[in-house]
Parts: C-alpha cells; sequence; structure tokens
C-alpha cells in the first residue's frame, strides 16, 4: 500500500485499477459554503452576546469579535491546508496522533488551566488549547482505519471489539476525567461508527445492554442520581412558565423565555436581553441567542445548514468516496460535526442537560473550532476523490 | 464485495435516518415553547426586564508641578433603602430612620412615614442625599441589610479662581467643559460603572438588581506644569494690574523657555469654576490662546531678526526720521510714538521707532520676510494642550498689500494669539528653538504609573545662535533708562524685553483704544522664565512700558521668593549686601520653612498652633530689612495661597487624629487618601484593589514602628450596597 499526494497523476491503492478515479474532481462547494454560512452566523451571534463577558474581562466586545474572526480566518486556511492532505496519509498519522493526545490529556488532568472547575485546556504561550479535541478527532479516524485494516475479521469478538474497545475506552476514560459530556458524545459517535464499520450487531447490542445494567446499577446506587434524571425528565415534559425558577431550571427557563421572545422572526440584530441572563452566551447557549434574536425563522435556517451538511456528507461524500477507508472517514466527520451542532441546539432548547459543547464554527472559542475546519478540510479531500458513476453500475 | 458495500450503504442511510430525528425535535420543542408556553414566558421576561444606570466614576485630580491638589472632588452620600431585601428587619429600617433623623434633625418619623408610606413592593426608598461622611460611617457600622449607600461627587476647585482658565471647569454630568478638564476629560473622566435595575412604570428605579455589572473605575490624575504659587502672584498682579490702568482686562502667560512649560497663565477677569455660570460667559474665554489681536511693537523682533540675519541693516546703521515722527509710505503715514530724530537701528529697537523699523523692513523680500513670520509661528497654532486655541491671521504674501510689509514689520496686519508671542520670545531666549508649549506635565494611574507624559518638543530653529548674541544686548537695552521699558527693569537682574503699544482696529479702523503690553525674559545668562503680558485697553496710560513693565517688574521679584534660584543671578554689589528677600513660605511644612529661613539666616517667630504655614508677615518677595522678624501664621490645617485663595479644605485630610507609631484609620479614604495619610504617619502601603478602602491590616489604632507596611484594601467606589444579592446564577 503506497500513498501519494493528491497533486501527484496517478494513485496506487488497495482498489482494482477501474475503480480508481483520478484527482481533479472538485471539491464539494455546497459543503464550503455552508460552513462559511456557519462562520457568518456565529460572527453575529457571537457579537450580539459577548459584550457581558467583555465588561467582565475589561475589554470590548469589538476586540472580542476581532479575535474571534481571526480565529475563523485561521480555522478556514486550516481546512483549505488539511483539503489538501490526501486522507489515506492523515489515517497513516492517526494512531501517532491518538497517542500524543493521550499524552496530553493526562498532562492537563495534572497541570491544565482551571475554568469553571474543570480543567480541560492547556495554556502553552498564551494560546490555550484542548486536548479533548485533538483526541476526538484522532480516534474517530483512527477507529475507521482500524475497522478498514480489520475488515477480513470484522465481526471477530477477540481480534477486533476487544482491541476496539480498548482505543474507545482509554480514550474517553481520559477525557471523562474532566469533561463527561465530551466523552459521553464521543461513546456515542464511537458506537454509531463501529455499526457503520459492520461490526457484529449482536456484539454492539450486547454492549447497549452492558450499559443500560450498569446505568441503572448506578442510579440504585444513589437518590441524588435518581432525583437529577427524574428532574430532567420533569423538565423535558413539562415547560415551567408559571414562576421563576431559581436553582436546577435557571438556565433551562431563561432559554426558553428567549425562544418564546425570539418569536417567528426574532427581536433583531443585537437586541438580545436574554444574554444577560443565560450564562455563556457567547457559547452553550447561542443557539438561545440566535432563536431570540432571528427567532424560529434563523434557527430553523441554522438546523437546515447543519442538516444540509449532514446530507452533503452522507449521500453525497461519504457514498460516493473513493474506498471505504473514505467513506468511514467521511461518515466520521460529518457525524461529529452535525451532532456537536444537533446537541448544542437541543440544549439550549431544553431537550438535553447542559453539555457545555461548542456549536460548530458558531461558538465563540478557538480549539474547537479549528478541529471542525480540520474535519470539514478531510471532508473536502474525500470528496475530490470521489469514484466514478460507473462504479454504480 | 457486493454485498459488504451494500450493508455498508444500508447501515449509514439507517443513522442518516436516525439522525434527521433530531432536528426535528428540536422545531418542533421551539413551537411548543413558542405557541404553547410563549404568553406566560414572556410575561416572565417583563417581569425580570431590566435596565441599566451608570455609577459615576471618580474623576481624577488635577495637581500642580509641585504636587499641590487644585482639583480634586467632594464626596457626598445618598441614604436609600429596601425593606424587601432578603435579612432587612423592620428594627433595621427603624435605626436607619432613628440616624437620618437624628442627623438631620428632621426626627425619626419623618423617615418611619416615608418607609411606611412607600408604594407596596418599593424596593429602593430614598431617604435623603447630600449627606456627609460621618452619615456614612454611623450607618455604616451598623452593618444593616437592606440599607443602600450611594457616593455622589461633586468638583472642587481647591483654590477657587486660582488658574481658572487653565483648569476649566465640569458640566452637571462631570464632562469636562473647558481647559484642561475638557482637553484631558479622556483620562480624567475614568469610566462609569454600570448597574442593572428595575424600574416602575414612571421610570423611577424600583430595585437594584444584583451587585454592580460593572465596578466604576477612577479617573486618572493630570500634574500641570502650573506653579500655583507663581500662578497665585501672577493672578493677584494682574488684577492690581488691571485696576491701576483703568483696563477692561488683561491676560499674562508666563513660560519656561528652554522647555516650553507652561508656568502660569492668566486671564482677568476670571471666573470661579466651582460655580462657573456665576460669571458672564466672556470672563471665562482664555484670551492667551483665544485671542487674536495685532501684537505692536513686540513683532518688530521678527523684523530685527530678519533683518540681520539678511544682512540688510547693521545695529549702527543710522536712521533719519522726520522732525515730526512721521513719515507717508505707500499713501499711508507710519508714525512714532514721539519724534525721534536720528538714531540708529539699536536705537530704533530700543525705543521703538516705527518709522525706522518700516524702513529696514521694506529692504526685505516679501517671501523672506513671510518666512521669518512663519518660523516664529504665527499664523500657525502653538499646539498647546488646552482647548479653543486660534491659529492667528497671517495672510500669504500674494494676498500683501503694498503697504502689509511694512505695517507687518511694526506688528500690525498680523494677528496673534499672547501665548504666540510669549513662544517667539521664548524661541529667542533659549537659543534660537521654537518650542511647543504645554501644560501638563503627565497623566498618572492612582499607582503612580505615568500613563501619558508631554515632553519639550522643538518645533524648529527660528534664529541662529550669532543673531541672538548680537541682539540680546539690543533687547536688553529696552529695559534700561534707554529703552522703553524702564519700569520693568530690576536692579542687579538682567532682563531682556520688547514693549509693545497698539492700537485697536474696531469697525474697520483704528481708533484711540490701545493694547499695552510687554513680553520680557530673565535672566539673561541662562533665561528660565518668558512672561508676555499685555492689558487691554488701559487708560491712565497706554503705554506698555508703562502699564505692563511694572507688572513684570513686581511679578519677577516676587517669583525670586518662589525660585530661589533666581537670586544667585541677581548682581551682589549692586544690590545691599544686608538685603534679603523674603522667600514664599505659605502652604509649607513648618520644619521645612524653618530649615529654609535657618538656612538664610532670617530670624522667624510663629504664631498659632500646627504644622502648616498659612500666613506670613512679609510678603514673598518683598526684601527684608537686618533684623526683620517674619511671623509665621501656622495652623494644624494647610490651607490656600497667601491670602488669594480660600481656605482650601479637606484636600490634605485632618492632620491630628493621626497619633504617632498608631496606624491611623483609612478606611473610607479614597485610596489615594490613604495611600498619603498612611505615608504621612511613616508606613509603607501595600495596596489591593483600588477605589475605596474597606478593610486595613493591621487595625486603625494598632501600634506599629514606623516604616512596616500596611496593608490596605479597596472597593472599586460608589454603591456600597448592603442588599443582598438577588438573584441566583449571576
Amino acid at each position: 500500500m503506497k500513498f501519494t499526494t493528491p497533486h501527484s497523476k496517478s494513485f496506487i491503492v488497495d482498489q482494482t485499477s477501474d475503480e480508481i478515479r483520478g484527482s481533479g474532481s472538485a471539491s464539494d462547494r455546497i459543503l464550503l459554503a455552508s460552513v462559511i454560512m456557519l462562520m457568518i452566523f456565529g460572527v453575529l451571534a457571537v457579537y450580539s452576546s459577548i459584550a457581558y463577558f467583555a465588561e467582565a474581562h475589561n475589554t470590548t466586545a469589538t476586540r472580542l469579535v476581532t479575535g474571534h474572526v481571526v480565529k475563523l480566518a485561521i480555522a478556514f486556511s486550516v481546512m483549505i491546508i488539511v483539503s489538501k492532505i490526501d486522507y489515506h496519509i492523515i489515517a497513516r498519522f492517526s494512531k501517532a496522533a491518538l497517542i500524543l493526545s493521550w499524552i496530553f490529556l493526562v498532562i492537563v488532568t495534572l497541570y491544565g488551566t482551571e475554568v469553571f472547575g474543570a480543567r480541560r485546556s492547556l495554556t502553552v504561550a498564551g494560546f490555550s488549547f484542548q486536548p479533548s479535541s485533538l483526541a476526538t478527532v484522532a480516534l474517530l479516524v483512527y477507529l475507521c482505519s482500524f475497522m478498514i485494516r480489520k475488515r477480513e475479521v470484522i465481526t471477530d469478538f477477540k481480534k477486533t471489539f476487544i482491541p476496539a474497545m480498548f482505543w474507545i475506552g482509554t480514550t474517553a476514560f481520559l477525557i471523562g476525567i474532566e469533561d463527561f459530556s465530551s466523552a459521553a458524545v464521543l461513546l456515542g459517535l464511537c458506537f454509531i461508527m463501529m455499526f457503520v464499520g459492520r461490526m457484529s450487531v449482536v456484539q454492539l447490542g450486547s454492549l447497549v445492554i452492558i450499559g443500560a445494567l450498569g446505568a441503572l446499577f448506578l442510579l440504585s446506587q444513589s437518590l441524588e442520581r435518581q432525583s437529577r434524571i427524574s428532574n430532567y425528565v420533569d423538565q423535558v415534559i413539562k415547560i415551567e412558565s408559571s414562576e421563576f425558577v431559581l436553582g436546577a431550571g435557571y438556565q433551562a427557563q431563561q432559554a426558553h423565555i428567549a425562544l418564546a421572545k425570539g418569536g417567528l422572526f426574532g427581536v433583531g440584530i443585537g437586541k438580545s436581553t436574554q444574554r444577560d441572563f443565560l450564562p455563556a452566551p457567547y457559547n452553550d447557549f447561542i443557539f438561545a441567542i440566535i432563536a431570540e434574536e432571528y427567532g424560529l425563522v434563523g434557527a430553523g435556517i441554522l438546523l437546515l445548514i447543519f442538516v444540509l451538511i449532514l446530507i452533503r456528507g452522507v449521500v453525497f461524500i461519504a457514498r460516493q468516496a473513493l474506498d471505504e477507508l473514505g467513506t468511514l472517514i467521511a461518515m466520521a466527520c460529518t457525524l461529529t460535526l452535525v451532532l456537536y451542532g444537533l446537541v448544542n441546539a437541543a440544549v439550549a432548547c431544553g431537550l438535553f442537560p447542559v453539555t457545555g459543547l461548542p456549536m460548530p464554527f458558531i461558538s465563540y472559542g478557538g480549539t474547537s473550532m479549528l478541529f471542525s475546519a480540520g474535519m470539514v478540510g478531510i471532508l473536502l479531500n474525500i470528496s475530490k476523490q470521489k469514484r466514478t458513476e460507473a462504479e454504480y453500475e | 464485495m457486493e454485498m459488504a458495500r451494500a450493508n455498508l450503504l444500508a447501515r449509514i442511510f439507517l443513522v442518516f435516518g436516525v439522525l434527521l430525528i433530531l432536528p426535528c425535535a428540536i422545531i418542533f420543542q421551539i413551537l411548543r415553547v413558542q405557541f404553547m408556553e410563549g404568553e406566560n414566558l414572556r410575561s416572565l421576561w417583563s417581569a425580570q426586564a431590566v435596565e441599566t444606570i451608570n455609577i459615576q466614576a471618580q474623576r481624577g485630580n488635577i495637581y500642580d508641578a509641585s504636587g499641590r491638589i487644585l482639583v480634586t472632588n467632594t464626596t457626598t452620600y445618598s441614604v436609600a433603602v429596601d425593606p424587601l431585601a432578603p435579612g432587612a428587619t423592620a428594627e433595621g429600617m427603624a435605626t436607619v430612620a432613628g440616624i437620618i433623623g437624628h442627623i438631620t434633625g428632621n426626627g425619626s418619623d419623618m423617615y418611619n412615614r416615608r418607609i411606611r408610606q412607600a408604594p407596596r413592593g418599593a424596593r429602593y426608598i430614598v431617604l435623603g442625599r447630600d449627606f456627609d461622611r460621618t452619615v456614612y460611617d454611623s450607618l455604616r457600622s451598623h452593618r444593616l441589610r437592606g440599607l443602600i449607600l450611594e457616593e455622589n461627587y461633586r468638583r472642587r476647585y481647591n483654590f477657587e479662581s486660582l488658574a481658572s482658565h487653565s483648569l476649566g471647569h465640569v458640566n452637571h454630568e462631570l464632562t469636562g467643559m473647558m481647559g484642561i478638564e475638557s482637553s484631558y476629560n479622556r483620562y480624567l473622566g475614568g469610566r462609569d460603572g454600570i448597574q442593572q435595575v428595575r424600574k416602575d412604570s414612571r421610570g423611577r428605579v424600583k430595585e437594584f438588581v444584583g451587585a454592580p455589572r460593572r465596578q466604576p473605575v477612577q479617573g486618572n490624575s493630570v500634574h500641570t506644569t502650573i506653579d500655583a504659587r507663581i500662578q497665585a502672584i501672577v493672578e493677584e498682579e494682574l488684577r492690581e494690574g488691571v485696576v491701576r490702568a483703568r483696563a477692561q482686562k488683561g491676560t499674562i502667560v508666563v513660560v519656561e523657555p528652554a522647555t516650553g512649560r507652561v508656568v502660569a497663565l492668566a486671564n482677568y477677569p476670571d471666573f470661579n469654576p466651582n460655580s462657573p455660570g456665576s460669571t458672564p460667559e466672556a470672563n471665562r474665554r482664555n484670551m492667551a490662546i483665544a485671542d487674536m489681536i495685532e501684537p505692536g511693537s513686540t513683532f518688530k523682533l521678527v523684523t530685527a531678526v530678519a533683518a540681520l540675519e539678511q544682512r540688510v541693516v547693521s545695529l549702527d546703521e543710522v536712521f533719519e526720521t522726520p522732525d515730526n515722527g512721521r513719515r507717508l509710505i505707500h499713501g499711508q503715514w507710519m508714525r512714532d510714538h514721539d519724534p525721534l530724530g536720528t538714531l540708529t537701528f539699536r536705537q530704533a529697537f530700543e525705543k521703538s521707532s516705527n518709522v525706522a523699523t518700516a524702513e529696514v523692513a521694506m529692504r526685505l523680500e516679501r517671501d523672506t520676510f513671510y518666512q521669518y513670520v512663519r518660523n516664529f509661528g504665527f499664523g500657525t497654532a502653538t499646539s498647546i494642550d488646552l482647548p479653543g486655541e486660534e491659529t492667528g491671521r497671517l495672510q500669504q504674501p500674494y494676498n500683501w498689500s503694498l503697504v502689509t510689509q511694512p505695517w507687518m514689520s511694526v506688528g500690525y496686519e498680523v494677528q496673534v494669539t499672547p501665548l504666540q508671542v510669549a513662544m517667539a520670545y521664548a524661541s529667542f531666549a533659549n537659543g534660537g528653538r521654537l518650542m511647543r508649549p504645554y501644560i501638563v506635565e503627565r497623566v498618572t494611574d492612582e499607582n503612580g504609573r505615568i500613563i501619558m507624559e508631554n515632553k519639550p518638543k522643538v518645533i524648529r530653529q527660528t534664529v541662529a545662535p550669532a543673531t541672538i548674541r548680537e541682539l540680546m544686548p539690543v533687547l536688553q537695552g529696552v529695559v534700561s533708562e534707554e529703552g522703553t521699558a524702564q519700569f520693568a527693569a530690576i536692579e542687579g537682574l538682567s532682563i531682556a524685553g520688547k514693549t509693545g503699544t497698539a492700537q485697536k482696529f474696531i469697525d474697520g479702523r483704528y481708533r484711540a483704544r490701545y493694547r499695552a503690553s510687554f513680553v520680557g525674559f530673565y535672566p539673561v545668562e541662562e533665561p528660565k522664565y518668558v512672561a508676555y503680558i499685555m492689558l487691554d485697553e488701559p487708560r491712565t496710560s497706554i503705554f506698555g512700558g508703562f502699564m505692563a513693565g511694572p507688572i513684570f517688574r513686581n511679578i519677577a521679584n516676587r517669583m525670586m521668593g518662589v525660585d530661589q534660584s533666581i537670586q544667585h543671578y541677581v548682581q551682589t554689589e549692586i544690590s545691599a549686601p544686608e538685603e534679603r528677600i523674603a522667600p514664599f513660605l505659605t502652604g509649607m511644612n513648618i520644619d521645612a520653612a524653618a530649615r529654609l529661613l535657618q538656612h538664610q539666616d532670617i530670624r522667624f517667630s510663629t504664631e498659632g498652633s500646627g504644622s502648616f504655614v498659612v500666613g506670613q508677615s512679609h510678603r514673598a518677595g518683598n526684601a527684608l530689612q537686618n533684623g526683620d522678624v517674619i511671623t509665621l501664621t501656622v495652623s494644624p490645617f494647610p490651607v490656600g495661597l497667601a491670602g488669594l485663595v480660600n481656605e482650601a479644605e479637606g484636600n490634605e485630610g485632618d492632620e491630628s487624629n493621626i497619633l504617632p507609631g498608631r496606624i491611623p484609620d483609612v478606611r473610607g479614604m479614597s485610596m489615594r487618601e490613604a495611600v498619603l495619610t498612611l505615608r504621612r504617619a511613616g508606613y509603607e502601603v501595600n495596596r489591593n484593589g483600588s477605589g475605596t478602602v474597606h478593610a486595613q491590616f493591621p487595625e486603625a489604632g494598632a501600634a506599629m514602628q514606623p516604616g512596616r507596611t500596611v496593608s490596605v484594601r479597596g472597593r472599586a467606589r460608589p454603591m456600597e450596597q448592603l442588599v443582598s444579592e438577588g438573584r441566583v446564577g449571576r
């Protein structure tokens, strides 16, 4: 197996020669356009929601937003650069990247910068960096190449399932120490990818059953956990609107007020008032601010963009990928982007408990944006190397 | 292979389909929130809608060159209560009413009633405003819940009208409107804090929401180049001069030629910035920079420099002036103040002959002469750091008429500001460098860190050093028996200068109204001060030498008491050896004053008790006879300057409550006051935070050796809130 850069004229890959389609196919324009639209949406929403944060940190919203735009520009460049790199090469280095991210995670747990009581980022020379983002991408890409490598024994419990569990489990554990929600979402993503990678449904099914039993056991051990779960369920079922909630449901209620105030067309750009009441409105609750300022229409457009990315990623890029590795990696990247976006929106609507997950390309913050951009870059590269239509005949 | 691929695609689309559920659920949830619960949620929103009000930031102080506080703030307090605050009790409210009632003398009933009769649910009931510190202290000491104490500031000009035109004043929103207050408003103003409040339907504050959302940031301090003592002398002499001459108004500018620092700037009539509205607007005009006047003979310096450097004349060239003292130039009469007969160019300058000067000026190329005028800074703003400066009026040479050049050479057909004249002479005095004048030395933050600093800046070379050497004796000759300014002379002190008497041009023609001016500098050996003095429409005499000259002499004389170094330049063989000059002692610490007097071998006695000199029997600058005893009036409080200024209260803090070896109580003071007080008591200070001091360690009254460190913790000023914070999760 020998990989070359996409700039060279021919590819030698593990496919029969009639399946090979050379480079020269354009990258996915619609995907690119969707990402740019997300970025624009994000700049507006961040600008409107960050004023309070800016005041608290003795700076101006304009300065922070300028920083945000600079980060977007960097992320965009990263996206373009990554799209020039053959995804086979990225797959090759994924194992090394994964191990490296483990080391970072351990360092962060021991020496990281504390924000809201959790150590998630590493501050090096003024730049803060969250290794969990690196770990997420590295693990997903590695899992894909791992499953391709084990293609012949994909349903084998000992040769495939156990090693996969080792890689996934270790990564999730290291992330989960400081950041439970990210770890949970990562586990979900890995589970879906294992399913897509044609691993044994029986094995995966039993994994679900074991997980469920474990969760029930943990619940039965603690009344507090039970009440938290039942509170959460109540909260989803019933929207408290008769009186102010001060306590567990405060954030959800304030987010609901934002949604209600937004109505169909919103209150207008920069006119959000709920940003003063919601914690981290530029990150966790940015969807609520968007719904308040741009209304149901704006929020719907934002969701549509994510659905568009999902369609492009799954129906076009993954399905038409040059080889199965491309298909799997395209699925992984698409699902990560879309799931993060949708989970963030679901949290802001009170459907999910508060996770602190960023909305890709929208939320304020550097590292996650960089890795989201990297994933789009990978998707663009895969889209450039799609197979010919003739193959489907 | 085919099977595997089909399986893969099937699984992909299954995942795809399942994932599409999520956006649908989100949209469904939004619809549910908006339509099923929307009405209630929106009413909840209006109940929590808050507005923000500004918390006034404390404005920075303005200091003179030696650190005297010229402008500061006084603090008043307003008292309000929130009976519904968590922990607030009826007894607590009654206590507040009792204290306020006791202090105002209105009795507690009135305040109890006010609390009782407030609208139901009111959470911000104002009991009174403009209370002083004692009210604040006694209320705070009870640590009551539900008490809202707010600080308000008022600008306080410690020396009333002193330097009013330079300092300017503020409007009711504490924004600088004139002078330094305006040009340095950005630094002085600080940044207002923000407090969230809930208002009732009539727009009155109903409730404070939580802690201040942004703490106010205190303004920076501005350190001026003004010397308050010299300023006081200058103002006093200006006022006396204007009254003596029965003039309409007058202006004096004193600058340091080497640097361009403005040492004093005075206009009379002046105004009191503590109540700027009580004087007519004309009084507030800073004539020194905002009035464009025809300078008259003081402008001849430019002509002389141009003519000598262009070698169209020598100092010894002889001129014949007509017997009647006037000559027709291009159809207009050029007059001398008196027929001067035959005289050299040197004498023409000393005696200020217009006829001879105009004759010399006409030998110069028009563009060359214009260039010299420009070089001296006329026709361009001096760029002093004060607002409202005029550039003057200097026509381009191609617009000049035939008479423009001769008339400009004697100071007509050109309009200048007094400051421009002072700076032109300063450039002559300092070796030919035209300096940019400035009135603010530096801006510092509350830690004393320099934020902005003005440094001396040379604009250009105006005149060659050789020309200065040649012309300097001539300017000295002006201030002699031979010259027009003999009344400006001080025995033993070398002074150079030039008088000016300009006819005023009103409604299209020159009238029998004049401006008398004198600009001089001293000591000639190493000029330290340039002073420009101008009286508008003097009536006892019109001549600059007679009217402005004596003011210059008085100022220079008295300034020797302030700037002792000048005395070294006084030729001792001329002044009587036993004669001494009383130094400026008022405002000094008694110890320092005693040291100074002992050093100069002057006997003195004291009156009263305390550590500050507030008065002296012999005016600063006056000659002392041998055997004279200066009586110093002392007081525990520092007060204003030499009878000119009223008592300046409170700017230095109360000295008497500091016991030696005991730590003073600095709680409630501004950080600045606290540091000052502790340093005076001999302690080092470790500061945490800024604004009002709310804690100190060790505590007040504790005994501690001087030199050790006292830690103080500040809380950014206003809005001392004892209301417990209303909102969770903020």
